[in-house]
């Protein structure tokens, strides 16, 4: 439970974080950091409230694999608008 | 370094079927997250105007409700051996609470930009990405009461255990999905 609840202030934060950073702005390199943010948010959720880090290896390099395309998704997305 | 895991440790979660449909839901919503971005690339003045109008300020309260339903139901599910029924109950109806609060909130602020809808292509996505989630959050509801009827018995068999692991799985599904959108439509401009 401890390690859930810790899991839930450091999500929470950077959710926070990411608005006060990024809420107003229009600057790329925040951008670029709020998005990278949020992949690593949801690596949180799925390893640690899905509980994906107790699965087979294999699922868990799918998860990262797809994480890796979403990243290069948002990533080059936001660029090319 | 050493791998430390057991081949005891080794386990997934929930039933097979049911990851089976959550990742055909992560690359249905990849595609669209790829389509939301090429309309962006075609008119980004469009998308600025559009995003103008989103408030940060309510996606992170949007965020932080189901952050915290995922929690309560991360607690539910990981504390079913050694909890009381009663407070397996509480947990989920308090991550009810907080899905319902979201679906609500999410439902008042499509009756304020209902007239945006069908105005451009940022508000068609708009309305495409969110309106999908919110019906993931509907059926994450349904789940939900499931898991409320699972917890109330006083022992879980194998079957019933993963039942309420899948329901889990899905409500946290629901929850970082939001987290892309979030980052993806209210931030970002």
């Amino acid at each position: 439970m401890t390690a859930l609840i810790t899991v839930y202030c450091v999500l929470a934060g950077a959710t926070v974080l990411a608005w006060a950073i990024d809420g107003n702005s229009s600057n790329a390199q925040l951008a670029w950091v709020v998005l990278a943010m949020a992949i690593v948010k949801v690596r949180f959720i799925c390893r640690w409230f899905m509980e994906i880090r107790e699965a087979p290896r294999a699922m868990q390099v799918a998860l990262d694999a797809y994480l890796v395309v979403i990243a290069c998704v948002l990533l080059i997305g936001y660029t090319a608008g | 370094m050493r791998n430390t895991r057991q081949p005891s440790d080794v386990r997934t979660p929930a039933e097979p079927g049911l990851w089976l449909f959550a990742w055909g839901d992560l690359l249905l919503f990849g595609f669209l997250f790829a389509v939301h971005y090429g309309y962006r690339a075609q008119s980004p003045e469009v998308f600025a105007a559009g995003q103008a109008e989103l408030s940060p300020g309510h996606g992170v309260v949007y965020t932080l409700l189901l952050l915290t339903s995922s929690l309560l139901v991360a607690a539910a599910v990981t504390g079913r051996r050694t909890q009381s029924p009663r407070r397996g109950v509480l947990l989920i109806d308090g991550a009810a609470l907080c899905g319902a609060m979201f679906a609500g909130l999410k439902v008042l602020e499509y009756v304020h930009l209902g007239p945006l809808a069908s105005a451009d292509n940022f508000w068609i996505m708009y309305f495409a990405l969110t309106g999908m989630h919110l019906g993931h959050v509907g059926i994450g509801l349904g789940a939900l009461a499931a898991m409320r009827n699972l917890l109330k018995r006083p022992g879980l068999d194998e079957r019933q255990t993963r039942m309420l692991e899948s329901c889990g799985v899905f409500w946290h599904l629901v929850d970082a999905l939001w987290v892309i959108l979030f980052s993806m439509l209210f931030l970002t401009r």
